[in-house]
């Protein structure tokens, strides 16, 4: 069985982020669900070569609340 | 430990049955509560910390600025720059959900264990190596983006 170990960015942000593993890959459009905040995925890539059953990937995220105010066309979001 | 917890364990990679056997036995399984400090930044290293389950949180400080690095869940690992360099951890490292469940091993029998055994210390080394390379990758993305 494959593991993912992700790397989350989250997009304009210097703070925040995570490295996790888990049984499936992020995909884009999802939500996820870090440290009490909710995210976006916006991409994920490969980042390197998978060693054995380990694939390693990254995916941007981005605030939910963003998301959100962006949707509903408010400036700023 | 769980098998599950355990075969998803990238520390272990490389080692055979018999090697993993050695290296838990000189683990001690740990369950922490959200607000406890697993190593603090300036502090000589004396522990390797595995996450098996939960979260937590990993935070440099510099003069009056704090940092929030990154979040590090399931098998991740915590100390393992103090431990290569031999020196002193980087950052403090705080629990952010409860249970958090780690592996913890005393970083001088760690070593110890590298010394004796060649083979597994070559692996567990390099599985460290992979870990940190990782985490350089993720800042780097952090920076970019």
């Amino acid at each position: 069985m494959k593991i993912y170990k992700v790397s989350y960015v989250v997009k304009g942000h210097l703070e925040g982020g995570a490295i996790l593993r888990q049984r499936k890959p992020p995909k884009v459009g999802e939500e996820v669900l870090i440290a009490g905040k909710r995210y976006k995925v916006a991409e994920v890539i490969n980042l390197m070569p998978p060693i054995d059953n380990v694939v390693f990937l990254h995916a941007t995220l981005k605030p939910l609340e963003e998301v959100e105010k962006e949707m509903a066309g408010i400036p700023g979001g | 430990m769980a098998d599950r917890e355990l075969e998803d364990c990238f520390l272990l990679r490389g080692l055979n049955d018999a090697e993993v056997e050695k290296l838990l036995s000189i683990a001690k399984e740990r369950t922490y509560s959200k607000g406890d400090v697993l190593v603090k930044q300036g502090e000589a290293a004396s522990q390797l910390f595995v996450i098996l389950q939960g979260m937590v949180s990993v935070k440099t400080k510099y003069g009056d600025k704090v940092l929030d690095i990154v979040e590090l869940g399931p098998g991740q690992l915590v100390g393992e720059m103090a431990l290569v360099e031999n020196g002193v951890h980087s950052a403090t490292v705080e629990v952010v959900e409860t249970p958090t469940k780690a592996l913890v091993f005393d970083v001088d029998k760690f070593l110890a264990l590298c010394e004796a055994e060649p083979r597994m210390g070559y692996w567990l080394m390099r599985n460290i190596a992979s870990d940190i390379a990782f985490k350089i990758y993720h800042n780097n993305l952090k920076m970019l983006l």
